[in-house]
């Protein structure tokens, strides 16, 4: 693929996908060293983020915006065979992205939107790896 | 705490949202669909026989975590039902959601209710 369009696209979804696993791992080390979960929490809305560049990139889409972006993971969603689970805990991320604002997440509330925004993760990074 | 004691029911809840993002009251609107997605777990967990002591969003992933145990659907089917009500709990307490992640809560809400009563 080299410099071809293609190839360009790969390289940058390969970047993407490596950044969702590295802040993934930077937001989990900031949760149990410092229990500082309005960090972790954006570091980790941040990795799911990469996770929707990183495949929509493999798709040859480069979607830019954050709506761009809900846009592309609604079109990975409906290849998964219209996979709403996907698109309901991609919003655990949103919920982690607006604690690190306003910080309104009790602890209790917090486990239980890091659970789903790390199975979002989970299962795109699943996607990426079993198309790549 | 049972789904009867929480007052009216998840599609009453839902038909009430959606009457009142017709009209425009994106608020009031939100906060229905929470109570609709709270009611629907209640209501899931009284058809299951399924103890909670509350419907703060870890009582109902331990519902979901209940509910998911069988095996008749798959991991996390049940736990990914909370995130869109509850973005919406704070979009109506805080006003922090952009129109495409309203558009998105609320037809991912709605719809994760609608299956869990069988497409009504």
């Amino acid at each position: 693929m080299g410099d071809s369009p293609a190839g360009r696209y790969h390289q940058r979804a390969a970047r993407h996908e490596a950044r969702a696993r590295n802040y993934r791992r930077q937001a989990e080390l900031l949760l149990d060293r410092d229990n500082d979960s309005d960090c972790a929490g954006a570091l980790l809305y941040e990795a799911a983020k990469q996770c929707i560049n990183a495949i929509a990139n493999q798709l040859g889409e480069n979607p830019g915006t954050i709506g761009g972006k809900v846009n592309a993971l609604r079109r990975v969603a409906t290849r998964e065979l219209d996979d709403q689970d996907l698109l309901r805990n991609w919003q655990s991320a949103d919920k982690l992205h607006v604690h690190a604002d306003r910080g309104n997440l009790d602890d209790a509330g917090f486990s239980v939107h890091w659970a789903q925004t790390q199975a979002f993760i989970d299962f795109m990074l699943s996607i990426y790896h079993r198309d790549a | 705490m049972t789904g009867q004691g929480f007052g009216k029911t998840a599609l009453e809840y839902l038909d009430a949202s959606k009457r009142e993002r017709s009209v425009g009251n994106i608020h009031e609107a939100a906060a229905l669909m929470w109570k609709a997605t709270q009611a629907t777990f209640a209501a899931l967990a009284d058809a299951r026989g399924v103890r909670y002591k509350g419907l703060d969003d870890i009582d109902l992933f331990s519902i979901a975590v209940t509910l998911e145990e069988d095996g008749s659907v798959r991991k996390h089917h049940y736990r990914s039902g909370i995130a869109p009500g509850s973005l919406l709990k704070d979009h109506a307490e805080m006003d922090v959601l952009e129109s495409y992640q309203l558009e998105l809560a609320f037809e991912t809400a709605e719809h994760f209710i609608r299956e869990c009563f069988d497409g009504r």
